[in-house]
């Protein structure tokens, strides 16, 4: 087979370096004919001594009965761990075990379930008294508005009334107006944008 | 550990999942894990946790085995490759292969 390229170093180094390509099969490729001299040529295995093939089969076969019967001792093994694992005395032992440690947990949580069952109902009775007091403090709030409003309204009737004796009517009509005109008051004035106040300088206009 | 290939070492055991040398390791710098394998040729390589590094180290060459797990192997059918029954023969876990053939022929 090629092995890859193959730089040629010998000789002086003139101009630039050519790699070769060189097969190293040996001296024939593939694709060559053999040789004249190989044309009756067979080609004989090498002689076999029957008493060491004899020894060798004996040995082979003393050691493939060996690695069987390891084979065979190990799934024996393999077998007998699996049956202890699943029916042995160990795996009884740890079969009880994990029942009582699963009843233990099992009363712990109940009692866990009981201590906060209450406390969530101590929560909530809480919470219901909370509601009560915040509805009745709502209650009177809204009583002492109400108070509060009719009290208002009563102020403003009162107050209507006794504005209600100086309106005018058409029984004091006449007597109005002429308080009106004998009244020396004077409306001829008027009011700047300041606020100022501008009275006639001359009387009767 | 970069896995540059792995290339096989011995011959195919027909059908059941043979032990034989994975060659990992970098170059002038060997190391070979003991594997079980489905197929010689595939490039699925299931799984075992022993490795030999061959080359000396200190004179001495160090091989680490998991017997359980080559007992389980075995268990499910696995056969040994030359080169990996010399070495548990050797590790006295396998009958000795040196007694049927004689010293390794290169070592």
């Amino acid at each position: 087979m090629l092995r890859g390229l193959r730089v040629l170093g010998s000789g002086p180094q003139c101009g630039p370096r050519v790699p070769l390509l060189l097969p190293v099969r040996g001296r024939k490729t593939r694709h060559d004919p053999p040789a004249k001299s190989k044309i009756g040529r067979v080609a004989t295995r090498p002689a076999v001594d029957p008493v060491e093939f004899f020894v060798l089969t004996e040995r082979y076969r003393h050691y493939r009965q060996t690695v069987r019967a390891l084979r065979l001792e190990f799934v024996s093994e393999v077998r007998k761990k699996m049956y202890e694992a699943r029916a042995g005395v160990l795996a009884e032992r740890k079969a009880l075990q994990d029942a009582a440690e699963h009843c233990d947990l099992m009363a712990w949580n109940r009692a866990e379930n009981q201590r906060l069952h209450e406390l969530r109902l101590e929560r909530l009775r809480q919470e219901a008294r909370e509601q009560e007091q915040r509805q009745a403090e709502q209650k009177a709030r809204r009583a002492q508005e109400a108070q509060a409003w009719i009290q208002l309204k009563e102020q403003e009737v009162l107050q209507l009334q006794e504005e209600a004796k100086n309106f005018i009517t058409r029984e004091n009509l006449e007597a109005r107006v002429e308080e009106a005109l004998d009244s020396p008051k004077s409306y001829n004035w008027a009011i700047t944008r300041e606020g100022l106040v501008v009275r006639p300088q001359h009387k009767g206009s | 550990m970069v896995q540059l290939t792995t290339v096989l070492c011995k011959a195919y055991h027909g059908g059941h999942s043979p032990f034989c040398l994975a060659l990992c390791g970098y170059t002038n710098q060997l190391f070979y894990y003991i594997v079980a394998v489905r197929n010689r040729d595939g490039c699925f390589v299931e799984q075992l946790d022993s490795y030999c590094p061959l080359p000396k180290s200190h004179g001495e060459r160090v091989i680490a085995l998991n017997l359980d797990w080559i007992q389980h192997w075995t268990v499910c059918g696995a056969h040994l490759c030359k080169p990996v029954e010399w070495l548990l023969g050797l590790s006295g876990f396998f009958p000795l292969k040196e007694s049927i053939v004689g010293r390794h022929p290169y070592r």
